[in-house]
C-alpha cells in the first residue's frame, strides 16, 4: 500500500493544487513533497531480501493489471525522487513563479509520473506512468521557458514519444507471445522476451532501446536535450536531468536487458561505443560552450555514456556503480543547477565569460558551487568518486575483447572533465567581481537546499555504505 | 595535468584489481611474491609504467611537470608545502612502497631513470635564467624530484627516501626564506628588482645561504649526503647516468648561487620606497627558518655513505618496508673519487656564479638564453599543440556535425514532412473532377494489379 502512497501523494496534491491561488500552492507542494520524501525514505530502510509488491486488476481484457514492486533499484531512484523535488521545491521557495497554482500542479503531476515509472511491474502501467511523466514536462517547459521554448519544447516532444511509440509497439509484440491473463506482466514480458529466437530479439532490442537511449540521452539522440535543458525553467530542468534521465537508465535495466538477453550481448559493443564516442564528443563540445546551462547540459551526457557503457559492460561491479552513481549524479547534478540558477537571478547571465569575482560577492555561494562541481567531476572525498570508480571498473572488467581501450577513451572525457569544470570555476568564481542585481548572498531557502546536496556530496562521498547496501542485492540479481 | 596523471594511475590500479582482486598493498605484494613468474613480465610492465604515469604527474615530471611552476601563484607557505615537504613527494613515496613490483619490471625502471635524469637537467637549464625568485625554486624542486626519479630508477629505493627527507628541510626552508624576502620587499618577486638585502635580513640571508649550500651539496649539510648517495648509486648502474647527474649538480649549485648573490650580495636595485620599507621579518617568520636551517645542516647525519661509517640509519629504519635492490659495492677509493668530483664540480660552479653575478647587470636575453627564460617554449608548444587544437575541435564539433550534422538531419526530417504535406496538400483542389479522375486512376490501378495478381 505504501507504494501506492508514493504515486498517489503527488498525483492528489498536483491535482488539488491547479485550484489554488498564489502561495498556497507553493505551501500544499512543499508538504507534499516532504511527505513523498519521507515515504520513500521509509520504503528504502526497508529490507529488500523479498522486494515490495502491490498489485490490482485493472483491464483484464488486456491482460494487464496495476501491478507496483520496489527492490533496491527502485527504492533508491524513488528516494532520489523524493529528495530532489523536496530540494527544487525548497530553493524555489522565495522565487515568484507566475501562475503558481499550474506550475506546481504540472511538477507534482510529474513527480507521480517518475514514481511510477519506477515502480511499475506491468508493462502497460510503466508505458502509462512513462507518458505521464513527459506529459507535465512538456507543458511546464512550454508555459514558463526562455525565449526559444516553443522550439525546444516541440523537439523534445517529438523526439521523445517517437521513441515512446517504438516502445510501445515493441511491448505489445511482446506482450503477444504469451496471450492469456497477466501478459504484459513484467514476469510474463521477461518469459515471452527471453524465449523468442535471437534473430526477432535483435530488432525489437533498438525498438525498445532507441526509446531508452532517447531519455537517457545517448549519442547521437541527445540534441534535444542542450536545447531544452537551456530553455527550460530551472525546477524542470533538474526534473529532466536529475530524474527523467535516470528512467531511460533504469529501463535499460529493467525491461529491457532481463527481457532481451540475447540481443542485449548482440548488441552490447555497438552499444558502448556510441556511449564512449559520446562521452568524448560531448566533453570536447563542453568546452567550447560559453552558457554555463549548455555546458551542464553536454557534461550530463558524458556522465550518462559512462553509465550507459557500464550497463552494457555486464558484470557486478558495474551494475553496482550504476546503481551508486544514478543516484550521485542526480544529487550532484540538481546542485549544479540551483547554483546556474542563483547566478542567473543575481547576474542577468548565463554567459561565463561576463561573470567574475563570486568568491567575493557572493562568498558562501562560491563555496557551494566549488564543492558541487568537484563532485561533478568525481574527485575523491565525493560522492562522485565512488560511483565513477566502480563504473571504470565495470567497464574495465567487461567481457568485451576491447574493455581496456574502452577504458582509456572514457576516461579521457575524465580528463576533458576536468578542464570544462575549472575552467568554468575560474571563470565564475575568481577573476574580476562582476556587479550583481540582487547583492545577497544566498537567501534562506537556497541554503537549506544547497545544505541537504552539500551533506549528501559530503557524506556519501566518505561513508556510501548506505547506498551501496541498498543496491547491491539488484547488481548481484541483475548479474548472478 | 593531474588529472591526465591520474587516469594512468587509475588503469594501473585497475590492471592490480582485475588480475589480483585486491588493492590492498599487502595482499598485492604477498601475491607478487608467491606466485612470481605466474604472470608475464609484461603484465609487471604495463602496471608499473601505469602507476609511473600517475607519478609523473604527481611529482612534476616530463611531460607534465608545467603545472607545478604555475602553482607557484599561491601563498608561499602553501607552495613551501606543496613542493618542499608533502604532496609533490606522494609519486616517489608509491614507487618506493612498491618497489616489489618494480623490481619486478625491470625495463620500468629504466624508463623511470631517464625520465628522472632528463627532467633534472631540463629543469635545471630553465632554473638558469628565471628572475622570478620563486620560479626558481619551482624548477629546482622539479629538478630535485628528478634526482629522486633517477635514485629509484637505479633500483635505489631508500636513497630516493633519504633525498625526500633532506629536500623538503631544505626547500621548505629556501621556500619560507623567499617569503621573507618577498615580505620585505612589499610583494616584490623579481631578483632583478633585488640586491644587497643581506645587509637588511641577516636571518634571512644565513639561513637561506645554508639552504643553498644544503642543495649544492657542499660536504657536510644534508642535500651532500643524499644527492651524493644518489649518484653513486647512478655511477655503480651506469657511469653515463652519473655524469649527466653530475652535470644538473653543477647547474643546481649554479642557479642556487646565482639567486643567493642576487638577492642578498651588491647593491639594491629596486625603488627608494621598497628600499626604505626593507625589514627583517618577524620572529613568527624567522624561527621556522633557523629551525629548518638547523635541520637541513644535521638531516644528513641519519645517513651517512659506506665509506664513512657502516651504519645508515636511515636504511636500517626503513627496511622493513623498503631497502635498495642491490648495495653498490663500489671501491673505497671510486667512492671517495665520486664525492671529490661533485664536491669539486659544485664548488667550481659556485664561484663561476659568484664571479658573473657580482655585479649585476642584466640586459635582454637572446639566443639560447632566451629559449631558457621563456622555459624552452614548453608552455607555448602545448598550447599550441594540444589546447588550440583542443578548442577548435570543440569549435568544429559544435559547429559542424551537432548544429549541422545531427540537428540538421532531424530538422530536415521535419522540413520535408512539412514540404510534402505542403505539396500533398495542392491534390485537395476542391475540384470534383479532379478527384473522379483520380479516383477513375485508382480504379483502373486495382484491376490493374487483380488482374495481374490472381
Amino acid at each position: 500500500m505504501i507504494l501506492v502512497l508514493l504515486i498517489l501523494v503527488p498525483l492528489v496534491t498536483g491535482l488539488l493544487s491547479f485550484f489554488i491561488k498564489g502561495n498556497g500552492a507553493k505551501g500544499l507542494a512543499l508538504s507534499s513533497t516532504i511527505i513523498t520524501m519521507a515515504l520513500s525514505a521509509f520504503v528504502s530502510a526497508g529490507n529488500f531480501a523479498t522486494p515490495m509488491h502491490f498489485s490490482v486488476p485493472w483491464i483484464p481484457n488486456l491482460g494487464t493489471e496495476f501491478s507496483l514492486m520496489a527492490d533496491g533499484m527502485s527504492a533508491m531512484l524513488c528516494l532520489l525522487t523524493g529528495i530532489v523535488m523536496q530540494v527544487v521545491i525548497t530553493v524555489n521557495w522565495n522565487n515568484e513563479t507566475p501562475r503558481a497554482g499550474s506550475f506546481y500542479a504540472l511538477l507534482l503531476l510529474s513527480q507521480a509520473g517518475l514514481m511510477g515509472v519506477f515502480l511499475a511491474y506491468d508493462a502497460l502501467v510503466f508505458y502509462v506512468f512513462w507518458e505521464l511523466a513527459l506529459i507535465p514536462v512538456y507543458f511546464l517547459c512550454s508555459m514558463w521557458g526562455g525565449e526559444k521554448r516553443i522550439a525546444a519544447t516541440f523537439k523534445f516532444f517529438i523526439y521523445t514519444f517517437v521513441g515512446s511509440l517504438m516502445m510501445l509497439a515493441a511491448l505489445i509484440y511482446l506482450s503477444m507471445q504469451t496471450p492469456g491473463i497477466n501478459s504484459y506482466s513484467w514476469v510474463n514480458i521477461v518469459r515471452s522476451g527471453a524465449a523468442l529466437p535471437a534473430a526477432q530479439q535483435q530488432w525489437l532490442f533498438w525498438l525498445m532501446f532507441i526509446a531508452f537511449a532517447i531519455k537517457m540521452p545517448v549519442f547521437p539522440f541527445h540534441t534535444w536535450q542542450p536545447d531544452a535543458y537551456e530553455q527550460s525553467p530551472t525546477p524542470v530542468t533538474i526534473v529532466l536531468s536529475a530524474l527523467m534521465v535516470k528512467m531511460g537508465l533504469y529501463a535499460v535495466l529493467r525491461w529491457l536487458y532481463p527481457v532481451l538477453p540475447q540481443g542485449f550481448a548482440m548488441w552490447s559493443d555497438v552499444v558502448i561505443i556510441m556511449a564512449i564516442a559520446g562521452i568524448v564528443y560531448a566533453s570536447l563540445i563542453a568546452i567550447k560552450q560559453s552558457d554555463i546551462k549548455r555546458m551542464i547540459a553536454y557534461s550530463s551526457i558524458a556522465h550518462m555514456g559512462l553509465m550507459v557503457a557500464a550497463a552494457f559492460s555486464v558484470n557486478q561491479i558495474g551494475m553496482h556503480g550504476i546503481m551508486v552513481q544514478m543516484f550521485n549524479h542526480g544529487i550532484n547534478i540538481t546542485g549544479m543547477w540551483l547554483i546556474v540558477s542563483m547566478i542567473e537571478n543575481r547576474y542577468g547571465t548565463r554567459n561565463m565569460n561576463e561573470l567574475g569575482g563570486m568568491a567575493t560577492t557572493a562568498p558562501r555561494m562560491a563555496i557551494a558551487f566549488v564543492i558541487i562541481a568537484l563532485a561533478n567531476v568525481a574527485l575523491p572525498l565525493t560522492n562522485g568518486f565512488i560511483g565513477e570508480f566502480m563504473l571504470f571498473n565495470g567497464l574495465f572488467s567487461g567481457g568485451s575483447h576491447y574493455h581496456i581501450t574502452y577504458m582509456v577513451i572514457a576516461g579521457l572525457g575524465v580528463i576533458l572533465g576536468a578542464v570544462y569544470t575549472l575552467n568554468m570555476l575560474q571563470k565564475t568564481v575568481f577573476g574580476n567581481a562582476v556587479s550583481m542585481k540582487v547583492t545577497k548572498d544566498l537567501s534562506s531557502g537556497e541554503f537549506l537546499g544547497l545544505a541537504i546536496i552539500i551533506l549528501l556530496i559530503l557524506v556519501l562521498g566518505v561513508y556510501p555504505k548506505p547506498l551501496l547496501d541498498l543496491t547491491q542485492g539488484i547488481a548481484a540479481t541483475l548479474v548472478p | 595535468m593531474n588529472r591526465i596523471g591520474d587516469l594512468g594511475f587509475l588503469v594501473g590500479m585497475l590492471l592490480i584489481l582485475v588480475n589480483y582482486s585486491t588493492l590492498s598493498y599487502t595482499q598485492f605484494f604477498d601475491q607478487l611474491h608467491t606466485n612470481a613468474g605466474t604472470h608475464g613480465g609484461d603484465l609487471y610492465n604495463w602496471i608499473a609504467i601505469c602507476l609511473f604515469i600517475g607519478a609523473t604527474g604527481k611529482s612534476a615530471q616530463i611531460p607534465l611537470y608545467t603545472w607545478l611552476p604555475d602553482a607557484m601563484a599561491g601563498p608561499t607557505p602553501v607552495s613551501a608545502l606543496i613542493h618542499a615537504a608533502t604532496m609533490v613527494t606522494a609519486g616517489i613515496y608509491m614507487i618506493a612502497r612498491s618497489h616489489a613490483l618494480y623490481t619486478l619490471a625491470p625495463a620500468t625502471l629504466q624508463v623511470v631513470a631517464i625520465v628522472g635524469l632528463a627532467t633534472a637537467l631540463f629543469a635545471a637549464t630553465i632554473a638558469m635564467k628565471q628572475y622570478d625568485i620563486k620560479k626558481v625554486l619551482a624548477y629546482s624542486t622539479v629538478s630535485q624530484l628528478g634526482f629522486m626519479f633517477l635514485a629509484l630508477g637505479v633500483g635505489a629505493y631508500t636513497t630516493a627516501v633519504f633525498h625526500v627527507m633532506t629536500h623538503a628541510f631544505f626547500k621548505a626552508l629556501l621556500f619560507l626564506g623567499s617569503g621573507s624576502v618577498i615580505h620585505a620587499m612589499g610583494g616584490e618577486q623579481d631578483i632583478r628588482k633585488m640586491g644587497g638585502l643581506g645587509k637588511k635580513l641577516r636571518i634571512t640571508q644565513f639561513t637561506f645561504l645554508i639552504g643553498c649550500l644544503a642543495i649544492s651539496g657542499i660536504p657536510g649539510l644534508s642535500g651532500f649526503f643524499s644527492k651524493d648517495e644518489i649518484l653513486a648509486a647512478a655511477y655503480a648502474n651506469n657511469p653515463m647516468l652519473y655524469y649527466l647527474g653530475i652535470a644538473a649538480a653543477m647547474m643546481t649549485a649554479f642557479y642556487m648561487f646565482r639567486l643567493y648573490f642576487l638577492t642578498f650580495t651588491g647593491t639594491f636595485r629596486g625603488t627608494h620606497d621598497q628600499e626604505h620599507h626593507l625589514h627583517e621579518s618577524p620572529a613568527a617568520m624567522t624561527i621556522p627558518l633557523i629551525v629548518l636551517a638547523i635541520l637541513s645542516i644535521v638531516g644528513g647525519y641519519v645517513g651517512l655513505p659506506g665509506v664513512i661509517s657502516e651504519h645508515h640509519a636511515l636504511g636500517s629504519f626503513l627496511s622493513s618496508s623498503v631497502s635498495n635492490i642491490a648495495e653498490h659495492h663500489l671501491e673505497a677509493n671510486t667512492e671517495w673519487m665520486l664525492m671529490g668530483t661533485s664536491v669539486a664540480a659544485s664548488v667550481i660552479m659556485i664561484i663561476v656564479a659568484y664571479s658573473i653575478n657580482k655585479s649585476a647587470q642584466f640586459v635582454a636575453n637572446s639566443g639560447l638564453a632566451k629559449v631558457l627564460e621563456n622555459k624552452w617554449y614548453i608552455d607555448e608548444l602545448y598550447e599550441a599543440v594540444i589546447l588550440k587544437p583542443l578548442g577548435a575541435l570543440s569549435g568544429a564539433l559544435d559547429k559542424f556535425v551537432e548544429r549541422m550534422g545531427i540537428d540538421g538531419m532531424v530538422n530536415g526530417v521535419g522540413k520535408s514532412v512539412k514540404w510534402g504535406s505542403e505539396k500533398v496538400r495542392l491534390l485537395q483542389t476542391g475540384q470534383v473532377g479532379f478527384y473522379i479522375f483520380v479516383m477513375v486512376l485508382g480504379m483502373i490501378a486495382l484491376l490493374a494489379v487483380g488482374f495481374y495478381c490472381i
